[in-house]
């Protein structure tokens, strides 16, 4: 190739280019990622993304042990990612040091449960008001803070008879829900709801019954459980994928994951990859389908009026999503409520981390932005389709946070949402 | 409900496009801003350079432009000092001073003023930043040009630890964050000051934080503050960017932020849409106008048409007709010409395809 | 320093290895060298330490060698020596009998190799191209020039030796035939200095002749370009040789965090203003891919240019790859008429000992000096403490302390105190390739034994600036590191850094499009006004150093 040419060429690979082409380098040291990082912010010790991702990275090509406990506190939000403007993939070359990074025995075995959330699911919803009530008892918080190091001071989501398929079939447009953990194992209430308002709007929906996406996995460094994972939940929707089925997701985790191909997990492994990539352009969050229906007129608006000032907070596993806020223009269009869209970063809890002792207290100082502002829009309640972000919420202000779902769910229900109790509504001290 | 449909679309968050948007909304367009990332203009320090507003002080779009833009800036909490008849010599990276005409408030207060005793501040450990050096070619620089050196230097103890090594981005987030540390910090400058009537310090007076934040801080303080530029993560710069930014969401702007567009659609020379790159699939959106503020993206957006725009800045083919009658972009005439490279051209070039896309806007709605 | 017994000129690996084998014998020497350490074919080259395997075809001898000194530097300089292994790769097109006679050679040379398949050859190196059809193994390593080079000077001055960089030979002086003494310019200041001395050994490379010439002898090189890109990262892990006559572009070697690929071979009329031409960068890239396609999308940080000092006598005088790779020790006793006056040229970096080996012998044995060579066993390093790794890793991260004991070695141990002291000094000034503040004050002060005295040579003893940012933000700090130890004013800091920028700069001008012009762009951002009228005022310094 002439050589103006493909300087030329190196150079629009270089500039900005779609998802799949994110690289080293890529990287000119401009620190902007930095400054997006709610870690940075919040904790002095923290090397940065900019250090723990490209910088390091050179290094760990090179053969030599950059192991370092920091890359623990990274939050997986993609931040970084997104605020850099040469396309690093900045956040998948911690999340590749995160599985390689060597723990303490406490944290491994600790990390090994957080990591596999559908298991311990499955074993808390054996006796669900037994574990349920264990999991209140202070000495034995107290006793998992000392042993396992997971904080005494925020409550566990409580657990039930998780879901389970029923034999009902539905009629109407096909498509497959990918219920996530919380869902199945703690709100399969909701999850039974979710069906029903897709019914009302002509779609039948399928849930997907393969377990945890794997988020969990890989954010707790378990790198073969999020592989597995990612098999599991390819093998489960192989034959909607070919078929072209939408696969819905209403948590952002899960979504994201999907939608990225399960995040790496499937390196290396060119078949599933492809298959991935496909089950990628297939996903839809649950907010984003609605919203597209709504834009087609084809969503359901027999909506009651309902009174609600909302203040929304994305999470950002939806925000890496690059679809915009689609619940805010679904939730604007229910007569009766206002929203007001929060826009004050991260909620710091990311999911099993503001669990993690050793990590609250960094996980408080990411929220606190977060709380500082819903304390001068003193909404009356906070709406985010994350579950871990309501738990954040609650615990951080004391105001009620639902998913906009369950707002949703009222509009067409006419029922008010029940009063402030529920899995999530627990007493508990900051 | 129309979502994803908006009035203007601008790609790009530089300052053209930060300018281009808050035009298009404050003329009550309905706007939306794609981007990833900040542009260029935050590794610098947020200022026009002389020789930039000599260029282009002929061009009729020039001052329309600088004015919308200053009272944007100073709207967004920001506001630059200056004007575009004075020069004011402002410290580089180096110690020396280069000559410009305006510049973030604080900033600007670091000018060459011989006759100002002055006190160069740095903090303990932090790195990339060294105050007697900074003092010391100042004074030279002033004898260079014949003036007096009034320049001496000292380092402080931050009140508050934030980390080894300390960073002033970790210094401008603290400042965001915490009050005491403000008062702590400003206590502090107050006292280091001594008898001088203007303390220099490196630029890390808050990102988040508006000017009246820091007006209370420097009236703690009791003097004179002004801001020293530093390595990148130029502060003021992105003080200059997040501020913007905010302003622009208060004012309804929708910001798609982090995921670059793919793809244009076009059908009969009318831009119908655009693809945003995001993961899994194409998030679409559609714009009455498309305004295009990007600096390698317009290459690979549009190849070869943006050899040249018209004179409604529309990139056009090579039989000279516009790729789309609502697709504007915001790029000198020719495109690439270097006058357009610096603070002062990127506003010009957003503030005139605002102008334009604004002024078509309606009469080639993409239905 | 005014008087010694011997003066060499040329600080490259050559005549550091000369320095260090004199000391060694008890003869006192000082080197001189006009720039920094290792500016000419030493700084310039891939720092491939050769198996022998790219010489076995033509020339046996020479692969026995390169052999024999592989083995002695791996053990005399470990912690110079990324003892990575090497392939050569036989690719689809390439003469297919050449295989087979290079496996041939190879055994009769004693290099120690296995023969892959093709599938076994990627799964050793994934990067490799789908046609590759098979690969030899061969016991090739990187080995970082300038440590080498550091190492045999730090090693000598311990022990009393003397050296000077930054100076310039002006004249040799002979009475009668013999060598009396040298006046040399100190190319900073501009302050000329003489030493006595009795012989005087010119290993100075591609300056070979005029150095000659200060003392009316002859010394005919060629002078052979040769031509390389620095990429950002390790595209492979050892050291990939293609499989065939050798040609341009059939080397890519790792070298720390970045890989070097390379070279080219066009003659030159002189060893000074040397430039990359598109041409021979894109030749590069696309040979370089035909052996590793993501080759061709590599960002290139840089690149420079070397020039091989081929010894030409008049019977062969067509230079280039054809001309001799070995060397040549030159007595100007006997061909010119000058006592005391010796000149090495030619060979290869592997083989400097040896070089130096047989020029040590031959200027001991004109001194009367009855000593024989001991370099090849006798380590260039001592060993350090067992604990100072650990000791470091208090005050840093791991692999920062990993690159700061391997780089200093024993000296380690005071920078790591005066950490202790002051924990600022923890703080990395290149971030690219992890150096603090504590070793850039080092090198910069009068501990280090081959002080630092300009940005450029700090790169050189730390590798600052050697990754992607070039210099950008880094050599800024070292800047002001080193005004902060007062060794330069304010104004001679900036003087030193915009020097530095423009030789970064130089390096990369080649660019048109990609990162690394962004990245250059940023860094004309960031300092450019007052870089630019600093290199229009002009200097004489810059144009040697990489």
């Amino acid at each position: 190739m002439p050589g103006i040419a493909r300087l030329f060429a190196q150079g629009l690979k270089g500039a900005h280019m779609p998802h799949d082409d994110f690289e080293l380098d890529n990287c000119l040291k401009c620190s902007v990622c930095n400054t997006a990082c709610p870690v940075y912010a919040a904790y002095p010790e923290y090397p940065g993304p900019k250090h723990l991702g490209p910088e390091l990275e050179r290094l760990r090509m090179e053969g030599l042990d950059a192991d370092t406990g920091a890359v623990e506190y990274c939050l997986g939000c993609h931040r970084c990612d997104l605020a850099c403007p040469h396309q690093v993939g900045v956040s998948e070359m911690i999340a590749r040091a995160k599985g390689s990074h060597r723990k303490t025995l406490v944290h491994t075995v600790r990390d090994w449960w957080f990591a596999r959330p559908g298991l311990l699911g499955e074993l808390l919803s054996i006796l669900p008001s037994v574990g349920n009530f264990f999991l209140k008892l202070s000495p034995v918080r107290l006793m998992m803070e000392k042993l396992m190091r997971i904080t005494a001071r925020r409550t566990f989501p409580a657990y039930t008879r998780p879901y389970r398929k029923s034999a009902q079939q539905r009629v109407g447009e096909r498509v497959l829900f990918f219920p996530g953990c919380f869902l199945t194992y703690n709100r399969p209430d909701l999850l039974d709801k979710v069906l029903a308002l897709l019914a009302c709007n002509g779609i039948a929906a399928e849930v997907v019954e393969s377990g945890c996406c794997g988020v969990p996995a890989s954010a707790n460094g378990d790198l073969k459980e999020a592989q597995l994972r990612a098999e599991k939940g390819l093998a489960a929707m192989a034959t909607a994928v070919d078929a072209g089925i939408p696969v819905l997701a209403a948590c952002a985790s899960c979504g994201h994951q999907l939608k990225t191909g399960f995040g790496g997990a499937l390196a290396g492994d060119n078949q599933r990859e492809a298959q991935a990539k496909k089950l990628a352009a297939q996903t839809w969050d649950l907010g984003e389908f609605l919203a597209a229906r709504a834009a087609e007129g084809l969503l359901n608006t027999n909506f009651h009026t309902l009174d609600h000032r909302v203040a929304y907070h994305t999470p950002c596993h939806l925000n890496s999503q690059g679809i915009g806020r689609p619940w805010v223009q679904l939730l604007k269009s229910i007569p009766g409520v206002t929203v007001d869209d929060l826009n004050a970063g991260c909620c710091g809890m990311s999911g099993t981390y503001g669990f993690k002792e050793e990590k609250y207290k960094v996980s408080m100082a990411i929220g606190a932005g977060l709380f500082e502002r819903i304390g001068e829009l003193k909404p009356q309640l906070v709406a985010t389709e994350c579950a871990t972000c309501q738990m954040q919420i609650e615990h951080g202000t004391k105001l009620r946070a639902v998913s906009p779902l369950e707002i949703l769910l009222e509009a067409y229900d006419g029922r008010p949402l029940p009063p402030a109790v529920g899995p999530l509504h627990g007493a508990d001290a900051p | 409900m129309h979502a994803n449909r908006y009035d203007v679309v601008v790609v790009g968050a530089g300052i053209a496009g930060l300018t281009a948007a808050s035009l298009a909304a404050e003329q009550g367009a309905s706007v939306a801003l794609v981007s990833i990332g900040a542009g260029a203009f935050v590794l610098g320090a947020g200022g026009v350079e002389e020789r930039e507003v000599k260029a282009l002080k002929n061009d009729p779009g020039f001052a329309p432009a600088m004015d919308f833009f200053l009272d944007l800036a100073a709207s967004a909490g920001t506001a630059l000092a200056g004007n575009l008849e004075h020069t004011v010599l402002l410290p580089t990276l180096l110690g020396g001073f280069q000559p410009m005409q305006l510049a973030p408030a604080l900033v600007a207060n670091s000018a060459l003023h011989p006759f100002v005793k002055t006190r160069v501040v740095g903090f303990r450990g932090l790195t990339g930043f060294d105050a007697e050096f900074l003092a010391q070619r100042f004074n030279q620089e002033a004898e260079k040009r014949g003036l007096a050196a009034s320049c001496d230097a000292t380092t402080l103890q931050l009140p508050v630890p934030l980390g080894m090594p300390l960073t002033t981005l970790r210094v401008a987030q603290a400042f965001d964050r915490d009050q005491g540390f403000r008062t702590a910090l400003a206590e502090a400058l107050r006292e280091a000051k001594g008898d001088c009537e203007r303390v220099l310090l490196p630029a890390v007076l808050g990102i988040e934080a508006n000017d009246l934040k820091r007006a209370a801080f420097v009236a703690q303080v009791g003097c004179t503050v002004g801001e020293l530029p530093t390595l990148p993560p130029s502060i003021p710069g992105l003080r200059l960017a997040q501020r913007l930014l905010a302003h622009l969401r208060m004012r309804g702007v929708t910001m798609l932020e982090g995921y670059p567009v793919e793809q244009l659609d076009r059908v009969n020379r009318t831009c119908t849409g655009l693809r945003i790159a995001s993961p899994g699939r194409a998030f679409r959106i559609a714009g009455d106008s498309v305004l295009l503020a990007t600096s390698t993206g317009m290459r690979r957006l549009l190849g070869d048409a943006i050899q040249a725009v018209d004179e409604q800045q529309r990139p056009v083919d090579t039989a000279g007709k516009p790729l789309a009658n609502n697709l504007f972009a915001a790029c000198a005439r020719p495109p690439h010409v270097s006058e357009l490279r610096g603070l002062a051209g990127r506003i010009l070039a957003g503030h005139r395809a605002a102008v334009c896309a604004g002024s078509e806007r309606g009469a080639y709605a993409a239905r | 320093m005014s008087s010694t017994q011997v003066v060499i000129l040329g600080g490259g690996a050559t005549g550091a290895g000369i320095l260090w084998d004199l000391t060694l014998r008890g003869i006192p020497a000082i080197l001189l060298e006009q720039a920094d350490i290792a500016n000419g074919a030493t700084g310039r080259c891939h720092g491939l330490l050769h198996s022998g395997g790219r010489y076995a075809v033509k020339d046996v001898q020479t692969a026995r060698d390169c052999l024999a000194e592989n083995r002695i530097l791996k053990r005399i300089a470990p912690h110079c020596v990324e003892d990575i292994g090497g392939l050569f790769v036989q690719l689809p097109g390439d003469d297919p009998t050449f295989f087979e006679r290079w496996w041939r050679a190879a055994h009769e040379a004693g290099i120690p190799t296995k023969r892959l398949t093709a599938e076994e050859a990627r799964a050793l190196e994934p990067g490799l191209a789908e046609g590759v059809l098979g690969a030899f193994t061969c016991p090739d390593a990187h080995v970082d020039v300038f440590r080498l080079v550091l190492a045999n000077l730090e090693a000598a001055v311990a022990r009393g030796a003397g050296f000077r960089s930054y100076a310039q030979a002006t004249a040799i002086e002979t009475d009668g035939g013999r060598v009396q003494a040298v006046r040399y310019r100190d190319t900073r200041s501009g302050e000329e200095h003489r030493v006595v001395c009795e012989m005087v050994v010119n290993a100075a490379g591609g300056w070979a002749q005029q150095v000659a010439a200060l003392a009316g002898a002859t010394v005919p090189v060629t002078c052979d370009k040769g031509t390389l890109l620095v990429l950002n990262h390790r595209f492979s892990q050892r050291v990939i040789n293609r499989c065939r006559v050798p040609g341009d572009a059939d080397i890519l070697v790792p070298a720390g965090p970045v890989c070097l690929l390379g070279t080219s071979s066009i003659v030159v009329p002189e060893p000074d203003g040397l430039t990359a031409s598109t041409e021979e960068i894109d030749e590069l890239l696309r040979q370089g891919g035909l052996m590793l396609p993501s080759l061709a999308e590599a960002r290139i940080l840089r690149t420079f240019s070397g020039v091989r000092a081929l010894y030409t006598p008049p019977s062969a005088a067509t230079g280039g790859r054809e001309a001799s790779r070995s060397f040549a020790l030159l007595d100007h006793e006997e061909l010119d008429g000058v006592a005391g006056f010796v000149s090495i040229v030619g060979g290869k970096l592997t083989t400097y000992r040896r070089m130096a080996e047989a020029t040590a012998d031959c200027v001991a044995r004109k001194l009367g000096v009855d000593a024989a060579c001991t370099t090849a066993t006798t380590p260039l390093r001592p060993a350090h403490h067992a604990h100072l790794q650990q000791r470091a890793e208090r005050m840093m991260e791991r692999p920062v302390a990993e690159k700061l004991v391997e780089r200093r070695g024993a000296q380690a141990e005071l920078i790591v105190a005066a950490m202790e002291k002051r924990p600022e000094l923890a703080e990395l000034v290149c971030e690219c390739e992890m150096v603090t503040r504590g070793e850039i004050e080092f090198a910069l002060g009068g501990s280090m034994l081959t002080q630092a005295q300009t940005i450029a040579d700090l790169g050189r003893r730390t590798r600052l600036g050697f990754g992607p940012c070039q210099g950008t933000y880094c050599g800024y700090k070292a800047m002001l590191a080193g005004f902060a130890t007062r060794r330069w004013s304010a104004e001679q800091s900036v003087e030193e850094f915009t020097r530095y920028l423009n030789e970064r700069w130089k390096g990369q001008a080649f660019l048109q499009e990609g990162k690394q012009l962004e990245q250059l762009e940023l860094s004309r951002g960031l300092y450019g006004d007052e870089a630019l009228a600093a290199a229009a005022a002009g200097d004489g310094h810059a144009r040697k150093s990489l």
